[in-house]
């Protein structure tokens, strides 16, 4: 792991040179507000992927940033219930991502929505009778059906997995019910 | 003789310069609005007022109209490119509509699906919109180098560009850009558009002229449209007041729509803009996750003008402004992340369908 971290820090150096012509980076202030934007992120007791988890964070999260990067990406914040930890780089973001809106004008943050059931919603009816009866194939209709239902099975904890075998980073926490 | 998106606005601009545009049309209350033709003939209480139809942009789609329109076109999608490769266990079409009905096999294909919506969501669940629920597939299309989305969260790949890409940093570039799609809402937009320029066509039915291009609007906006059907239904909707569409209860609007909205991102592609938009949430994306932009430019070299993703602006514009925003990005944000060095290798399954 650390031998893989330090082939991206050395490639991020890489990149900026290349890319960005030795720019500077952009500096936070200590208290400055940042936004959770990952699916349970992990609120770290140390900068280590392995550390102990003292909170799970959600997506439009307000947090406090503290400092950083520290050790190996990581940043220190706080979370909207005091507790003071560490997150991995990618799972803030600058600006707050923006809540779903239903019908009506109805919006719900990304935590309402979560729990709201639209996420887990199967194919729209009037899709299906749109493929049976304007379309007349039903193969069409069962075939998108099926690739709902395989996403429905596929969670975050696969893609957590996914990361953790590729080396990828580690920005998606595993806890979700599928 | 098929009437296009293009024909569409085209109509809405002839419209748009006509001197009743913004009067309000009446008919009687509870008379069943048929046609265009019908609407003038009636007069009276039945509003439809041009000036309002400016609400279709004003106002932002919900999510639930929005997966109503994407899972049609996603129906579309596959039904226009030899649906998708999966093996499944027939059912009927009542049963398909409770999901615990669905059964697939446990063949390559399913491993091959599984894999591309693991890597696809391990993209998603990073970008602004986390929690709908995004759905990837492949399209049995061996013919066309290209990805697609549609709005409520359907990417679909080809089997000709999965045949394509070297690696999995490349596949995550191609769904990243599509997800970089659904993420701006960019159909949406079109949708909407859409939306209000056939709002104005309803409005100005009042006209003979005007009642006749609402007359054959029935049969030209969509393959499969009730010519009767669909003005009756569109007149009722944007009538009520609110910008929101119910698509599942009116089938010749959903199909109308669906078929424009899918034949426009498939024929058509988005603007420029959009897509240098979708290529750089795809590079936020694909740096997030810790996979390699370098790898998505490579992709995008290789791609001729014309050719891969045919609609989209030419590669090298793209590459030269993909790397000015990533140099810009390292400026400015801070959590922007160095991306990935390894490229991780695919799974036999995945590595099969290459062959």
């Amino acid at each position: 792991m650390k031998s893989l971290i330090r082939s991206r820090l050395a490639l991020g150096a890489a990149l900026a040179v290349l890319l960005a012509g030795g720019v500077a980076f952009a500096k936070l202030n200590p208290g400055q507000k940042v936004f959770v934007k990952a699916k349970n992120t992990k609120l770290l007791a140390k900068p280590e992927a392995n550390s102990q988890v003292r909170e799970i964070l959600q997506p439009g999260d307000e947090v406090a940033w503290e400092s950083g990067p520290e050790a190996k990406e990581f940043h220190r914040i706080k979370s909207p219930k005091n507790t003071e930890g560490y997150v991995f780089f990618s799972n803030l973001a600058l600006e707050r991502p923006k809540p779903e809106i239903f019908t009506g004008g109805t919006t719900k943050d990304a935590r309402a929505f979560a729990s709201s059931g639209a996420a887990t919603r199967a194919l729209a009816e009037g899709a299906i009778r749109y493929g049976d009866k304007k379309l007349n194939d039903q193969q069409a209709v069962a075939a998108v059906v099926t690739m709902e239902a395989i996403a429905a099975q596929v969670s975050a904890g696969d893609a957590a997995k996914l990361v953790a075998e590729n080396g990828l980073i580690p920005a998606v926490g595993e806890k979700e019910k599928k | 003789m098929k009437l296009g998106l293009v024909g569409l606005i085209g109509a809405y601009g002839l419209l748009a310069a006509l001197p009743f545009c913004g009067q309000v049309i009446r008919t009687n209350a509870g008379d069943a609005i048929r046609t265009g033709a019908d609407v003038a003939k009636k007069g009276a209480s039945f509003a439809i007022d041009a000036s309002k139809c400016d609400r279709f942009m004003k106002e932002q789609v919900g999510y639930d109209e929005e997966q109503a329109l994407g899972g049609a076109v996603a129906v579309n999608f596959a039904a226009n490119n030899r649906g998708l490769y999966l093996d499944y266990v027939n059912a009927s079409v009542d049963q398909m509509k409770s999901p615990s009905n669905v059964q697939f096999k446990d063949a390559a294909s399913t491993k091959a699906s599984k894999y591309v919506t693991v890597v696809g969501k391990t993209l998603a669940l990073q970008s602004s919109r986390p929690n709908i629920k995004w759905k990837f597939g492949i399209l049995n299309n061996e013919d066309s180098l290209n990805a697609v989305s549609a709005p409520g969260g359907y990417v679909l790949i080809t089997r000709k560009l999965v045949k394509s890409v070297k690696n999995e940093d490349q596949l995550a570039g191609a769904l990243a850009h599509e997800i970089g799609h659904v993420v701006a809402r960019h159909a949406i937009v079109r949708y909407q558009a859409t939306k209000k320029s056939q709002c104005q066509v309803a409005a100005a039915a009042k006209s003979d002229a005007a009642s006749a291009v609402m007359d054959s609007l029935g049969s030209e906006i969509g393959r499969k449209v009730d010519p009767n059907g669909y003005p009756r239904q569109l007149e009722r909707l944007v009538s009520d007041g609110s910008a929101a569409f119910d698509l599942n209860q009116n089938l010749d609007v959903l199909t109308a729509f669906s078929e424009k909205t899918g034949e426009a991102i498939a024929s058509a592609g988005y603007d420029k803009d959009q897509e240098y938009e979708a290529d750089r949430i795809a590079a936020d994306l694909l740096l997030s996750a810790g996979y390699s932009v370098d790898e998505y430019l490579k992709l995008l070299s290789t791609m001729k003008a014309g050719g891969a993703f045919a609609p989209h602006p030419d590669p090298e514009d793209r590459v030269s402004a993909l790397k000015k925003y990533l140099a810009e990005k390292k400026a400015s944000d801070p959590f922007a992340g160095p991306g990935g060095a390894k490229k991780p290798v695919m799974p036999p399954e995945f590595a099969t369908l290459q062959e």
